[in-house]
């Protein structure tokens, strides 16, 4: 689904991610982990084309979108969510979903008031859907400002999912959740797994990606040092000694 | 063949025609008479700018149709006139004159505002042959500033403009003749312009106590102002019976319209000399309708009318200030041929001081409605008509000649 | 009573500084830049409507209605608007902070001297408000108060304008991209929203607010001159933008009226010579104890 090859960024002297290489298999959840600035949110960064590489490919469903820019990306069928929380704040919880809302009948709307103004039913009834699955469906007209912290990182996730991508690039969404929440998460992921959405989690909750994750590809100074199955990777001692090495998560 | 012999003979013809129209202007002048115009061309007074410089140009246009002006030695000269702008403001002006003054004019027309005139003539000698004051020896004749008693500034500077005392002295005199019922007068006054206010306070008000009219107070503003609700309110309450203006066209017009929205009666409208022009019209034609302006231009006789078609040329509109101008012009190839002005390249400073001595010598001069004396302070008294505005043109109300 | 008079007379007027006021602060919102061409494009727009408007009738009287002229003036503040914004911000470089300020200050001293070689500086008569409907109408209510027919046509015409602008803003799509777009640029880029586009049509819709507003300018005060009217109320809409807090549209809207008010109160008491003066206090003031102005944006963007 998503093949990275030799992709590097360097910001002046600093090489922030550093001829990486892996590749994310349809339908399965990929997850991307290492200690802090392995290079981890600079990669999400690059795919999603924020800015482009110093060099390396990126291939995703067999295009290339390298230096592909974030609109380019997300028609191509990538969303992603992001570390710090970047809702809208002053729109309701509604009217976030519905801005994502970029389904291909909406493109095609041959009415561009259409386009412009309303949006058919269709659209705006899927809506609801999505508020469905994140359950906020009670909270939709409450301000995005206003959610609990945990109810924020849903409708994050939501969002992601009203853009109909064909992936799902994760930024540490479990960041300031409690045990509840990480399991609620949980089950999420499955979901999307269980509609055929390809995820890949950036994530330090090691109890989560240990546990849901189909492969995990480990960075250390925007270098991979190891890829494999949790259970390959939890005893990899090159990665237990990037870990205990820096001061962890 | 006969393409080559085509060319020849057009060639030929071009050659001709050249040579044969060059001669022609060769013999018909020997020498350029410089004479410079300066005035605002820009700004809210920009049309009395632009208007001067046409009617100087038209007038040339009659002088140099007519052969030009006859020099000291028996040569034709063309009159060439180049026009400068000063913004109507004292720095610009003062520095437009010096960079005339070292060239190659021999005389100036000009300026339009007061409060470039006064300055200006400050810098010029004082008395001539004063060896002592080194202020500049260059003559200028002004059109247009018209603001009281400037000309005794300086032995340099000469005027051709109306005595408003006169005019309104005249005025408010012949309006209580003809309305005796009508007791009081309510002014307006453009506080930051030389001329509207000095004709307010020194004028307006004094020739309308003179005339046995109360004054019940007067409003201000300035010249670029907008907004007059406050001021036409009290108007409103004074309940005047005469209302006197000395405003410029753009705040006479932004007053009486604001007069209008807020209905002020009144009997007897008064302008000022300077509103009795084209733009006054274009700006307000319904709402100053009727209003009473003294004027020392209409286009009542042949030599009137004559300038004001030579302005038209010129997009030029001919009223009190550029019909001066072209007075002016006419006065000056007067006096330039009867003291024998050389304008020859090495003769410009003695030229200036003959043509300096010619002005100050005169007694009178042809003005376009009738004869203009000139006084030994520099200044002029013209004959005038009172107009009023009545649609799209000044229509005359009354001739005091008559 | 003359105070109420000066009040009521103000605040009709400040809603056109309301207008100007929204348009600054718009384009501020959502490129978290200032447009100071904004003014300038506008007016220009009144100007074409006026030349338009010469062109089609005879001999000094206006070919247009007024009010078609208004729509002129706006389509074409539209127009130069999108100019603008091509010019000086789409493309000008990203990375050089102060790229499009400059270029908008450089457009504004442009068009502000093509406005003085196309009229040579003199000024031109605009139609009033109600020409031709009717004479110069007032409503008056006793000897010391009237409201101006003209001001208030003027004053309702603003908020209807505004209330189209607040309909686009929170009714349709595209004012959810713009919201979406002020909000946080890179998450609605990832949501799909092309910013560019976004942004050429925010300028768009500010610059047919500001065509209105020279328009009406010219028409309540019966005249347009480029030196009284375009730095003059580009300075006089940044108040009131910093009053009402840069990227807040209820900021423009209640600094418009409050600077218009404040300033027509001091015209009456202290004279021209010195409204300006009071005007620059009132800015002063607030710059000093309140900088981000009434409704200043609390949130801090990414």
């Amino acid at each position: 689904m998503l093949e990275i090859k030799t992709l590097s960024k360097h910001f002046g002297g600093v090489r922030a991610v550093d001829e990486l290489d892996f590749t994310v298999r349809q339908g399965e959840i990929f997850g991307l982990i290492g200690p802090n600035g392995s290079g981890k949110s600079t990669t999400v960064n690059l795919v999603t084309g924020i800015f482009p590489p110093t060099a390396g490919e990126i291939i995703f469903d067999g295009r290339d979108i390298t230096t592909a820019q974030p609109h380019v990306t997300l028609d191509a069928g990538i969303a992603r969510t992001f570390q710090n929380i970047r809702l809208f704040n002053n729109m309701t919880v509604w009217e976030n979903l519905w801005v994502a809302q970029n389904s291909a009948e909406d493109k095609k709307a041959t009415n561009l008031l259409s386009r412009w103004m309303g949006g058919s039913r269709k659209a705006k009834s899927q809506v609801e859907e999505y508020l469905e699955f994140s359950a906020l469906a009670d909270k939709r007209d409450e301000l995005a400002g206003n959610l609990a912290f945990g109810e924020q990182r849903r409708l994050e996730v939501a969002r992601a999912l009203a853009a109909k991508p064909k992936m799902v690039l994760l930024d540490e969404p479990a960041a300031g959740m409690n045990r509840e929440e990480v399991r609620a998460l949980d089950e999420r992921l499955r979901a999307l797994k269980a509609r055929g959405i390809t995820v890949l989690l950036v994530e330090h909750v090691m109890e989560l990606v240990m546990e849901v994750t189909d492969r995990i590809a480990v960075l250390n100074f925007g270098q991979k040092i190891a890829e494999g199955t949790p259970s390959e990777i939890q005893n990899n001692q090159a990665v237990k000694d990037a870990y205990l090495g820096t001061s962890g998560d | 063949m006969i393409v080559k012999r085509f060319y020849l003979f057009a060639g030929a013809a071009a050659v001709a025609l050249t040579g044969v129209s060059g001669t022609a202007l060769a013999q018909k002048f020997d020498r350029e008479v410089h004479i410079a115009g300066f005035g605002a061309k820009s700004g809210v007074v920009r049309s009395f700018g632009v208007n001067t410089e046409g009617m100087m140009r038209a007038a040339a246009d009659k002088i140099n149709a007519g052969g030009g002006i006859k020099l000291g030695d028996g040569k034709m000269g063309k009159v060439v006139v180049t026009f400068y702008d000063d913004r109507c403001r004292a720095e610009e002006g003062i520095s437009v004159i010096r960079r005339i003054a070292s060239g190659k004019f021999v005389v100036a027309v000009g300026p339009t505002c007061s409060n470039v005139a006064e300055p200006l003539f400050g810098i010029l000698q004082k008395t001539v042959d004063d060896k002592s004051d080194s202020g500049l020896q260059f003559p200028i004749f002004t059109d247009t500033a018209i603001k009281g008693g400037l000309a005794k500034i300086s032995a340099w500077a000469f005027r051709n403009v109306p005595n408003e005392t006169e005019m309104y002295k005249n005025l408010f005199a012949w309006v209580k003749k003809k309305w005796p019922n009508l007791k009081t007068v309510y002014g307006g006054v453009e506080e930051d312009f030389a001329h509207s206010r000095f004709t307010w306070y020194k004028v307006m008000d004094k020739q309308a106590k003179a005339a046995g009219f109360k004054v019940l107070g007067r409003a201000k503003w300035l010249l670029a102002d907008t907004n007059f609700t406050t001021q036409v309110r009290a108007m409103k309450k004074a309940k005047a019976d005469i209302i006197s203006i000395s405003s410029h066209p753009f705040t006479l017009c932004g007053l009486l319209k604001e007069m209008r929205r807020q209905r002020v009666k009144y009997k007897v409208l008064i302008g000022l000399t300077s509103s009795s022009s084209m733009e006054t019209l274009q700006g307000c034609a319904r709402q100053a309708k009727g209003i009473i302006i003294p004027t020392s231009f209409a286009p009542v006789t042949a030599a009137a009318k004559e300038a004001s078609a030579g302005g038209a040329k010129y997009k030029a509109s001919a009223d009190l200030h550029s019909a001066a101008a072209w007075e002016n012009m006419m006065v000056l190839k007067q006096v330039m041929e009867s003291k024998g002005v050389m304008a020859k390249a090495g003769t410009i400073q003695a030229d200036r001081r003959k043509i300096r001595d010619g002005l100050a010598a005169l007694k009178n001069t042809q003005g376009l409605i009738g004869s203009i004396k000139r006084h030994k302070s520099g200044e002029a008294t013209k004959p005038f008509v009172y107009v009023h505005a009545q649609g799209k043109e000044w229509k005359i109300l009354h001739d005091p000649n008559k | 009573m003359d105070y109420v008079q000066a009040i009521v007379d103000g605040l009709l007027f400040g809603a056109v500084y309301a207008l100007i006021g929204i348009g600054f602060t718009l384009i501020f919102g959502v490129m978290n830049k200032i447009n100071m061409a904004y003014a300038a494009a506008s007016f220009a727009g009144a100007y074409v409507s006026l030349g338009i408007a010469q062109v089609v009738g005879l001999s000094g009287d206006f070919g247009l209605p007024p009010f078609v002229m208004f729509l002129v003036s706006a389509v074409a503040g539209g127009v130069f608007a999108y100019i603008v914004y091509l010019i000086c911000f789409r493309f000008t470089p990203d990375h050089y902070e102060l790229a499009s300020l400059m270029a908008t200050i450089g457009t504004l001293l442009m068009v502000d001297e093509m406005v003085v070689q196309a009229t040579n500086g003199e000024p031109q008569n605009y139609p009033e408000v109600l020409q031709g409907i009717f004479d110069n109408p007032m409503l008056e209510f006793s000897e010391e108060f009237a409201i101006r027919g003209d001001l208030l046509t003027l004053f309702i015409v603003a908020v209807i304008a505004t209330l189209g602008l607040l309909w686009v803003l929170f009714r349709t799509k595209l004012g959810l991209a713009t919201r979406a777009v002020a909000q946080q640029r890179m998450a609605a880029q990832l949501c799909g929203i092309r910013v560019d586009r976004t942004n050429a049509t925010t300028f768009v819709i500010a610059g047919v607010l500001g065509g209105l507003a020279g328009a009406m300018i010219g028409a309540v005060v019966g005249t347009l001159l480029q030196s009284l009217v375009v730095i003059p109320l580009t300075i006089k809409g940044l108040i009131v933008t910093v009053i009402g807090g840069l990227g807040s549209i209820p900021g423009a809207i209640v600094g418009g009226l409050m600077v218009g008010a404040f300033e027509n109160v001091f015209l009456a008491i202290r004279g021209v010579t010195e409204r300006d003066m009071y005007v620059m206090l009132l800015l002063f003031v607030f710059l000093a104890f309140r900088p981000q102005g009434l409704f200043g944006r609390v949130a801090v963007r990414d």
